[in-house]
This record gives structure tokens, sequence and C-alpha cells, in this order.
């Protein structure tokens, strides 16, 4: 066990270059945004790429994931469209996918 | 077109908005606490001390870069592969910033730049929610980063310094959690039937690109397969 305060000069310049990649990221879009005109036609564009981007990972926490997850997301989605309160239809998908795993292996 | 306003009323920054991002964000500030947890935990599994994890959810603060990353952990440490993972994971990024520049883009760069280096996915689905239903302030996106870092850091130490083995994420069901997270903000997208071909066109992209190409591409991939479709489907309008 490392301690708490050990750390490994390698290991921070690794950290600092992930934080600087995601800051790009993060704030790429909006200076990028800032040199082109957008066209209704390119905001509709990026408003569908976006409502992808989540979709995509959706769809791969499905395709990685096992009985469990694919109940507990169907469950899930099938609350949101019922009551419209994110927090509560997660944890209901949650806990179904608990329920199942706990039966499946106790 | 709901997308943007007619009317050309400046966006705002205000703490009134602040205020309404911190509330919005509340159920997804609950959920990052055990997801924290996890990191933290999974990060003593490979050589990083906790230190060094919670100096990486501080100045990082992306969740699946960050558990993209523990894969990548050891000795020799692959930096470059480390920060490229952490870049390709985060690109989606630089399309959802874009998407909300059009709501606050007569905002000051001094303004929005800091606010959107706190972005998370659940935060920018939020704001993009809250910007679409007519509230053009930067102050929800930063209200969604204070809701949400103290958390991820918090949990992130908790994880470290409580668990000397590791946690189950699938026993505790944190991996449904977090798709479960993503799965409402694409209900709560949903615009209309000018949705359902370019979420068609998402799901054949990603199952494509995860089948035959390697790393995160699906992400990209996923999102430009969705916008394209989204182009030719409303060619008419």
């Amino acid at each position: 066990m490392s301690s708490f305060v050990a750390f490994d000069s390698i290991a921070v310049i690794a950290i600092a270059g992930m934080a600087l990649a995601t800051l790009l990221t993060r704030v790429g879009g909006f200076w990028l945004m800032s040199y082109v005109t957008l066209s209704p036609r390119l905001e509709r564009f990026l408003r569908h790429t976006a409502g992808g981007v989540l979709v995509a990972i959706v769809v791969a926490a499905a395709m990685k994931g096992d009985p469990a997850m694919w109940a507990g997301l169907a469950a899930a989605i099938a609350v949101m469209l019922l009551l419209r309160k994110s927090m509560t239809a997660i944890l209901i998908g949650m806990a179904l996918a608990i329920g199942i795993r706990f039966l499946i292996a106790p | 077109m709901d997308s943007l306003p007619d009317k050309p009323e400046p966006a705002s920054f205000t703490r009134e908005g602040v205020w309404h991002g911190m509330k919005l964000t509340t159920p997804y500030s609950l959920s990052a606490l055990p997801f924290g947890i996890a990191f933290g935990a999974a990060a003593l599994g490979t050589t990083l001390s906790p230190g060094e994890a919670i100096l990486m959810s501080a100045i990082t603060f992306a969740g699946s870069a960050q558990f993209a990353v523990l894969g990548l952990w050891g000795v020799p440490l692959p930096v470059a592969a480390i920060v490229l993972t952490s870049f390709l994971v985060n690109a989606r990024h630089i399309v959802m910033g874009a998407a909300l520049y059009p709501y606050i883009g007569n905002l000051p760069r001094r303004w929005v730049f800091p606010v959107a280096a706190g972005m998370t996915d659940a935060g920018w689905a939020i704001t993009l929610q809250a910007m679409m239903n007519g509230r053009r302030d930067l102050g929800i996106l930063l209200g969604t980063v204070i809701m949400q870092w103290p958390v991820w850091v918090s949990g992130t130490a908790l994880g470290a310094l409580a668990s000397s083995g590791g946690l189950d994420v699938k026993r505790w069901g944190l991996d449904v959690l977090i798709a479960g997270v993503f799965a409402t903000s694409v209900v709560g997208l949903y615009r209309g039937r000018s949705d359902i071909l370019p979420w068609i066109a998402a799901v054949a992209g990603t199952v494509a690109a995860l089948l035959w190409l390697p790393g995160n591409w699906y992400i990209l991939i996923g999102g430009l397969c969705a916008g394209l479709a989204g182009l030719w489907s409303s060619r008419d309008e």
C-alpha cells in the first residue's frame, strides 16, 4: 500500500497531461465555434451529433453489459418515460440490476 | 424548430442561474458519490497512490477517461497513451461545447472558458435541456460544476482511503447507474419524430464501431452518424 503523500513524478506528469487534454476538449468546442459562422444546418448537425454521442454511450453500455444491465437500462428508460424523474428512474434500474445479479450469484 | 429561440435575446450569467443549475444537478450529484468511491477504490488496485488518485479527480474531473486510463496504469507508465486516451474519450466534449455555443455565444470568453473547463456529460445534458427550454444562462453550467466537482473529489478520497481491497462495481450496480444517467438524458432530450432517424443511425454506427474498431471510436462515430442522419432527414425543411 503506497503512502498517501507518495507522488511519483512521471505519474504527476501523466495526470497533468490528462488534465490538459481534457481541458482542450472542454474548451475546444466553444473556441472553434467562435470562428465558424453557425448556419441552421450546422446547428442541426451539431445538435443531432450531441444526441448521438449520448445514444452511443448507452448502446456501448448495453452491448458490453449482462442481462442485469439490459433489464436495469430498460427499467430506467421506462420509468423515465412514465414519470420524467431521472434519479427515480436510475435508482429503480440500479436496484433491479443488483437484485438480478444477487439472484444469479448470491 | 425548438432548438434555438426565435428571439435573439442575449444570454446571461446570473446567480439565479447558478442556483437553478445546482438544483437541477442534485440527483446527478448524488450519483457521482458512489462513482467517485468506486474510482478511488479501483485506482488503488493500480500503482496510483491515494494522493495521485485524488489529484487526478481534482484536475481532470472526467470519470469515463479516468476509468479508461486505469487499464493503462502500470510500470513503466505509458504517458503518451494515457494522454491520448484521455483526449479520445473526452473528444465528445468538443461536439458538446459546440452544441452549447449558440446559446451563450454572446458572452465573453473569460466567463465561458473557465466554466466550460468543468463541463461533464451530465452537466452538459442538464444545461442543454435548460437552454432548449429558453433559459440561456451560463450560471446553469457553473451550477452543475459546483454540485459535481466536490462530490467527485471527496468520493475519490473516500474510496482511495477507506478501501483496502476493491469495490465490486457490478455487485453494487454502479455500471447500471452510470449507463442509466446517459439513458435518462437521452429520454429527456427527445424533441419529436425528427430525432428518431438520427438515433437509429447512432445505434447502427455505434454497434458497427464496437464490433470492428478498437478503443473509444464508437463515441465519435455514433455521434457523427446521428449528425449526418439529422441533416439528411431534415433536408426539406
